[in-house]
């Protein structure tokens, strides 16, 4: 061997070893990588004010909102009337509702009541149905039209669900339905003991009201069927209510955050 | 010899990569395993014994550390004053907001995950599908609450969002009927906190928690 062979086999076998280096060296980086990059519970990322992730991919705001740091939220305007309704509607909720909603609770049997709740429910599967098809779910809209048909004939007039057992509800507003069609909630506005709506919800509320048959009934039915679904509303929804108010520091902000959340097109409710 | 030395660094590499992954719990497993310890320890016929009460509350306490990162969700709840904040505070909010957290959790699977006063008992909690993103390091599990309440069953839909961290799948958001828990608290922090100072919602989350007891 040359001396210029020997000293290329040299050169070779020096780099052939630089080489080894260099690769246990990046193995050892990836495979610590979150270790020396995370913070612990971590995502890489190495800036400590960026440790501080608040992205979502899955958030329906988007990455682009939310990281960059802002919250959609529905505008409003009305802020300080709808504060003073939402005090006010808290005051019924709590001393004319719930205790009324108890009254009723004691008075009335579990069946009786579920049968209340149950026919109340029927009424709006029309509405789930119109609104399904309007939204282009033609399975929500079979749902629908399956359980009214059933629950209107099997159950009594709805005051049974023997659809249920194959068939759960799907309700699908027309507040959910303008929102698939990309109309924009406008603001947002508490109502007198109907609580949290929109300018979209309100129109929503109007033509839902028009679609319920009990409205076209005689004026003592139309109270009673009111009376009524009202009690049935303060059993379900009052306690939820209170444990809302319980855990948020500021309960209007939660309710609004809420009703984005349960109005936004795709709601699974 | 040097491809082969090369070769087989190269196989280590990639192993070092692809063991831990083959190894770990798909989201989905995660989360019906932990949903079902929790369940589990609710459950228990031992809640009405003092004694046996607090042992069954410390291992659901513990049960869900393992579970969220609550710290995560402190820093989602913030959103940009997450960055804002100073170390102390943030070492003053995380413990304030992580049992904020847990109370709700467990007043949630404990007496009312519908919007119903009757009182009703979890059958079981069964995941349905999951979804990931951000190269998999981000999953969303669909799961569904089966409920007897009454006598009569529903369901809810309870959905879970886990990033993967050193410890493996935690959550750090939980949708309740397509409710956000982090984003409610998101929209109340950021109004806060737009009008008053950090120390402000500080006091605020320590009133909440002492109504609590």
């Amino acid at each position: 061997m040359s001396a210029r062979e020997g000293f290329l086999v040299e050169e070779s076998a020096r780099f052939f070893w630089f080489e080894l280096l260099l690769l246990c060296f990046l193995t050892f980086l990836i495979a610590s990588a979150p270790v020396i990059a995370g913070n612990g519970e971590g995502i890489s990322d190495t800036s400590p004010g960026s440790r501080r992730i608040y992205s979502d991919p899955f958030s329906d705001e988007g990455n682009s909102t939310v990281a960059r740091g802002g919250t959609t939220s529905i505008y409003d305007p009305l802020a300080p009337v709808n504060r003073v309704t939402f005090a006010v509607n808290d005051r019924v909720y709590m001393y004319v509702l719930k205790p009324a909603g108890e009254g009723y609770k004691t008075v009335t049997p579990r069946s009786v009541r579920q049968s209340v709740s149950n026919f109340f429910s029927n009424l709006t599967e029309p509405i789930n149905l119109v609104n399904s098809l309007l939204q282009g779910r033609p399975s929500d809209a079979h749902n629908a039209f399956g359980r009214f048909v059933v629950n209107s004939t099997f159950g009594l007039g709805g005051l049974f669900d023997p659809a249920g057992e194959h068939l759960k509800q799907k309700e699908h507003s027309f507040d959910e339905t303008f929102a698939c069609w990309g109309i924009s909630p406008g603001f947002y506005v508490v109502w007198p003991l109907m609580g949290s709506s929109s300018l979209r919800g309100t129109g929503g509320l109007v033509l839902e009201s028009y679609a319920d048959p009990l409205n076209y009934a005689e004026q003592e039915t139309v109270i009673t069927s009111w009376t009524l679904k009202t009690l049935d509303r303060s059993v379900r929804y009052i306690p939820e209510y209170e444990k809302m108010k319980k855990h948020s520091v500021d309960p209007y902000i939660a309710l609004k955050s809420a009703y984005e959340a349960q109005s936004r097109c795709g709601s699974t409710r | 010899m040097r491809q082969t030395v090369s070769g087989i660094v190269a196989v280590i590499l990639l192993s070092t990569l692809l063991v831990p992954a083959a190894g770990a719990k798909t989201p989905e497993s995660f989360i019906q395993e932990n949903v079902d310890r929790v369940l589990e320890i609710i459950d228990d016929t031992g809640w009405e014994n003092a004694e046996r009460a607090d042992t069954l509350q410390r291992r659901l306490v513990q049960s869900l550390r393992d579970v969220f990162t609550f710290r995560q969700m402190t820093f989602r709840a913030l959103g940009p004053y997450a960055r804002q904040i100073s170390d102390s505070q943030v070492k003053t909010i995380v413990p304030l907001f992580t049992r904020l957290l847990q109370n709700v959790y467990i007043e949630r699977l404990t007496s009312n995950l519908s919007s119903s006063s009757d009182e009703y008992e979890i059958e079981k909690i069964k995941v349905e599908r999951a979804e990931t993103r951000g190269d998999g390091r981000y999953a969303k599990v669909y799961t569904v609450a089966y409920i007897i309440r009454g006598g009569e069953k529903s369901t809810a839909q309870l959905n879970y969002k886990l990033m993967q961290l050193k410890a493996g799948w935690r959550v750090y958001d939980v949708e309740i009927e397509d409710v956000s828990l982090v984003q409610n608290y998101r929209q109340q922090f950021s109004n806060i906190l737009a009008n008053n100072s950090f120390d402000y919602l500080i006091e605020e989350l320590r009133k909440k928690l002492e109504e609590k007891q």
